[in-house]
């Protein structure tokens, strides 16, 4: 059978990987959120709503946009759009551009993502001599 | 020179990526970044 990786997972994973994250949503395709590391509900709906916003609005301007990055003094706010989910994040200033990208997506592709288990110890090989074969 | 480097790359902007790769940059003050940094703004004062 089989497991799917845990959105809370994939993001500590994340953040753990790339300390200039700060907070992360991701986001299914029907709205819901997956998960985030924002211990409140609210505030992870804020930046849910917030990243649909960015998006809609950057859709007005760009039709087809897949990615963004809104960069203020005080951090920067990047939505990735992929298969029809979304994950945003904030990060601190002057973040690495393309790292951030990189691990964003990484991550939200690793959230549904099949994983295969670990095999299955096999049992040793009996031995063409062996009497108990 | 560098200095002026540095305060060009700290402007405020936004970034919009296609899906085949190319990207449009609008600078503070361009009315397409002042529909976005607000949001912006908000979002990165959440705790």
């Amino acid at each position: 059978m089989l497991a799917r990786m845990d959105a809370a997972q994939a993001i500590g994973d994340l953040t753990e990987i790339s300390p200039q994250v700060l907070h992360v949503v991701a986001v299914g395709a029907d709205g819901s959120v997956l998960g985030s590391n924002l211990e409140d509900e609210v505030a992870a709906g804020r930046l849910a709503d917030g990243a649909a916003r960015l998006v809609e609005a950057a859709e007005a301007m760009r039709p087809g946009v897949q990615q963004l990055e809104a960069a203020t003094l005080d951090g920067s706010v990047f939505v990735v759009l992929d298969a029809g989910r979304t994950i945003a994040a904030t990060t601190t200033p002057e973040p690495t551009v393309g790292l951030v990208f990189y691990d964003l997506k990484t991550c939200l592709r690793s959230i549904d993502q099949p994983v295969e288990p670990a095999p299955k110890s096999r049992a040793p090989r009996k031995k063409a001599g062996d009497p108990a074969a | 020179m560098l200095v002026r480097r540095r305060a060009a790359r700290r402007r405020e902007h936004v970034d919009l990526y296609g899906a085949e790769g190319s990207m449009q940059s609008y600078g503070e003050g361009s009315p397409e970044a002042e529909r976005l940094l607000p949001i912006a703004h908000e979002l990165l004062s959440l705790s």
